[in-house]
């Protein structure tokens, strides 16, 4: 089961020019609430088994197929420390564009669409923002709770370490 | 102008073409193997680069083409002789039309070149237009003196008084039949003229009823006044190259007595009507291809706003900006013929399901196969579609070992063999890069200097042979060369100091050759301008395992080495075998793959220090765990199976694998796209069933796995 999130140019800064309200797919890790810009989001895939690659880090869960191209699947949950997520059916992966790179996140659901003006992003409280939490761009107030918005970026670099 | 680039373009794509032909016909005529078509297809090569050159008005590459152009015409007709001295200087003069032809599409056509004057002067030695002693030294100022310049220079005169007096000239031109034949187009010859300070331009005559119509005749003529500083013979110059294919007239209607034109032409010159020049401007359109076919359609420019000289290529374009490839039509049509085939074959197999019953699943199954057949061969013509001749790598290397061998003061003769040989368009795209590097390699290394070949009782001049030819899904190039082979103490020393080995290792000879492709080694003592910057045959070897091949040297003192490379000849298949561990799929690269064994309670031996062997009739092997390798999660499994793959550096290695699955034809997924490089892995590929299956990379994996383990066999 896919479905296909709107088509929309990853490297579009705002999903509304003119304005600052941004929108966030928000997912379920546990009890944490994350979210990624809606305008990285490609496509939101329900958990298929993937092919391990050796020598990885252990958040890596592999690779898939995504009509034709190799796509790694990374665990959120153990990426923030935690255990490995052993996924069953009901787990999803959000498809990101990362850069010029796509890339799988495995979190346990997808929840909601949030909209959320700029002004309304909280920065972590200093003396947090180091090590893991660096990858928290920034904390927002939903109905939900508290919402981590992720950086990509940062979290899954995707800088070849290649000598070549 | 998007029309203007897309014709700039195309100039390139051609001139690149012309100017590869121009280096065999060179080299034919070098080689003293030409006749005298080979020279007109030289003269004609040049001559359609100085055309389209002048078209787009590269001055320096018009100026350069010109001069070679009359050498060339000169050894036509015989008034020239074509000693190896003269043959010399045509190659060089080829490369420095390649040089300046690159320069003018880089946008940077003002660029100094380094002994293009020199060059020039040289040729104009031969044209006759110089004497000998005349040629100025190298270091002389840019500029060079407005005498040396002036026979080759259109525009000479910029060193004259600021405010030169602007001469009225006139050219008729009435296109005859071939001029369009050649490829020549009146509205382009407009618009470089504009740079020449044409102001105004009149046509006459009227095209022909439809039905009468040539298109191939041009009925008109046009007039075109220049208010310019230019001499009449310098604005006949800028019209020589129509002198074939039009009738050609000029007058000064300012100063009679100097025209020693027609005077036919000059009777006609007071019926000239002067146009304003900005009536004719603004009426000028500018995405005309064609010849125009009314008087208005003829554009013009004026001297005070002179068009702006075409815009550099986009920086985006790259080095090569020509990503297209020519196929022969032969190929497409067998691609249609096959579509066709398959599309009955998908008919029969519809009809077999919709009216099927029991008899019919033979039919069916024959289908299947029929199609299976089809789509093999499909593939297999798709991939033709790609596959290129070598020739376009290989043509590059005369120009590099020309400027070696006067670098490094040694004569050395290249020959090629194989030129036609079909590889992946990409393939060579990649290899243009380790052929280079390697040719510099055998230069700069193996040959000796002149006189030490005389004194080892070898012919004088130096011997390199690049060959490339086709042995089953592989194509090998070796690169030959006649000179004094690896020097083994020196690399052995060099190694031992780097520590890539110890003093105590025992190597075979063919062992301390392998050296060279070490990472980090390069023999030469002195970083040489030439090869050995830090960089040796171990970017060589890097390069070409990327693109899935292997390298080799094969060397003999004092009598010379052999470089082998052998390549895949596609990058996007390959034959692979399918194996498991565990619940994993993986693929080992068939071309490495030498056997299958089952691996029973005697075979497996161990050494002292735990690490296992296999015994094989009679020979010992390393052994290793793919599933220690692989970092999967041991299994106590007793019915293994040992696949003996061969590796590129440690001979024959056995892989505990827990089933062998099959062999079949994989496409290569790159992994890289979206993840980064992962040791151990080469690719990937989506199995039949939609899962990834991981390429392994056997040499890293064996790598990887214990580089202190001691190799089993010597190379080969």
């Amino acid at each position: 089961m896919t479905f296909a999130a709107n088509q929309i140019d990853p490297t579009a800064e705002t999903a509304h020019p003119g304005s600052d309200v941004r929108q966030y797919v928000t997912f379920l890790v546990g009890e944490s609430i994350y979210g990624v810009d809606i305008n990285l989001v490609r496509e939101i895939k329900q958990w298929t088994p993937t092919t391990v690659l050796p020598n990885q880090p252990s958040y890596t869960k592999g690779v898939l197929n995504l009509r034709g191209t190799i796509v790694p699947v990374h665990d959120l949950r153990a990426r923030f420390g935690g255990p490995l997520t052993e996924p069953t059916e009901t787990n999803v992966v959000v498809i990101v564009w990362i850069g010029t790179k796509t890339v799988g996140i495995l979190v346990d659901a997808v929840s909601d669409i949030i909209g959320v003006p700029n002004d309304d992003i909280r920065q972590v409280p200093a003396g947090h923002a180091m090590g893991d939490m660096s990858a928290i761009g920034g904390l927002v107030t939903s109905a939900a709770g508290m919402v981590a918005l992720l950086d990509l970026n940062t979290m899954f670099p995707t800088q070849d370490d290649d000598e070549f | 102008m998007d029309d203007d680039e897309d014709f700039e373009a195309l100039f390139f794509s051609e001139t690149r073409e012309l100017l590869d032909a121009l280096q065999e016909h060179l080299n034919l005529l070098a080689d003293d193997e030409g006749d005298s078509e080979t020279v007109h297809a030289a003269f004609r090569a040049v001559h359609s680069v100085k055309g389209g050159a002048a078209a787009f008005g590269f001055d320096r590459l018009i100026a350069f083409a010109h001069i070679f152009e009359t050498v060339m015409d000169r050894i036509r007709s015989d008034t020239l002789m074509l000693d190896p001295h003269v043959a010399q200087i045509l190659l060089r003069s080829g490369d420095m039309l390649q040089v300046l032809a690159e320069n003018a599409e880089a946008g940077t056509e003002d660029k100094p070149v380094d002994g293009l004057q020199r060059l020039q002067q040289e040729l104009e030695v031969l044209a006759g237009e110089r004497e000998d002693g005349d040629i100025v030294e190298e270091g002389a100022p840019e500029p060079a003196p407005a005498e040396a310049a002036a026979p080759a220079e259109p525009e000479p005169s910029e060193e004259e008084d600021d405010t030169p007096a602007l001469k009225e000239i006139v050219c008729r031109i009435t296109p005859e039949e071939p001029f369009f034949e050649s490829g020549h187009d009146i509205l382009r010859l407009i618009r470089a003229a504009r740079e020449h300070g044409l102001t105004t331009i009149h046509s006459e005559g009227d095209v022909p009823n439809i039905a009468e119509f040539d298109p191939r005749i041009c009925t008109l003529t046009w007039e075109l006044t220049f208010q310019t500083d230019q001499t009449l013979s310098d604005v006949e110059e800028f019209f020589g190259i129509y002198a074939h294919t039009a009738q050609l007239d000029f007058f000064q209607p300012g100063a009679e007595d100097d025209i020693d034109q027609d005077a036919e032409a000059q009777e006609e010159s007071p019926a000239v009507q002067e146009t304003p020049p900005a009536k004719s401007a603004q009426t000028a359109p500018s995405q005309q291809e064609k010849p125009p076919v009314g008087p208005a359609a003829a554009g013009a420019g004026g001297t005070n706003k002179p068009k702006a000289p075409a815009a550099p290529p986009n920086a985006a374009r790259g080095a090569d900006p020509n990503k297209s490839l020519r196929v022969e039509i032969a190929r497409i049509d067998r691609l249609v013929n096959l579509v066709g085939e398959m599309l009955i074959t998908q008919a029969a197999l519809a009809q077999q399901i919709t009216y099927g019953d029991e008899h019919q699943v033979s039919d069916m199954a024959h289908s299947v196969d029929a199609m299976s057949r089809q789509l093999r061969e499909l593939q297999e013509s798709v991939m033709a579609i790609r596959a290129q001749p070598v020739k376009s790598v290989f043509r590059r290397m005369p120009r590099v070992v020309r400027d070696l061998a006067e670098k490094l003061g040694k004569e050395a003769k290249l020959e090629l063999e194989g030129e036609n040989t079909e590889v992946d368009a990409t393939v060579i795209e990649e290899l243009s890069e380790p052929l280079t590097h390697m040719i510099r390699n055998s230069m700069d290394h193996g040959l000796e200097g002149n006189d030490d070949r005389e004194a080892a009782g070898k012919p004088r001049v130096g011997r390199i042979k690049l060959a490339a030819e086709h042995k089953g899904e592989r194509v090998i190039i070796t690169i030959e060369d006649d000179g004094r082979g690896v020097n083994r103490e020196r690399v052995l020393a060099k190694a031992i100091e780097r520590g890539l080995v110890s003093p105590e290792d025992q190597l075979s000879p063919e062992e301390v050759d392998m050296l060279i492709f070490h990472p980090g080694f390069s023999t030469a003592e002195e970083v040489s301008a030439v090869s050995g910057r830090g960089v040796g045959m171990d970017v060589v070897k890097k390069k070409i395992m990327a693109l899935g091949g292997r390298c080799s040297v094969v060397s003999t003192p004092g009598k010379g080495a052999v470089f082998t490379i052998t390549l895949p000849l596609t990058l996007a298949v390959m034959d692979g075998m399918t194996i498991a561990v565990g619940d994993q799929k993986y693929i080992l690269p068939l071309s490495q793959v030498v056997e299958a064994l089952r691996i029973t309670g005697e075979s497996g031996k161990r050494l002292p220090d735990g690490s296992s062997l296999l015994e094989r009739r009679g020979e010992y092997l390393r052994l290793l765990s793919l599933r220690s390798a692989l970092d999967l999660p041991p299994r106590d499994s007793t019915d293994q199976m040992a696949i003996v793959v061969d590796t590129e550096t440690s001979g024959h290695v056995a892989l505990t694998v827990d089933e062998l699955i099959g062999q079949r034809q994989i496409v290569l997924k790159s992994l890289e796209a979206n993840f980064h490089k992962v040791d151990g892995i080469s690719g990937a590929t989506i199995l039949g069933d939609g899962q990834v299956a991981l390429i392994l990379d056997v040499q890293a994996l064996v790598r990887m796995q214990g580089a202190s383990a001691p190799i089993e066999e010597t190379f080969h």
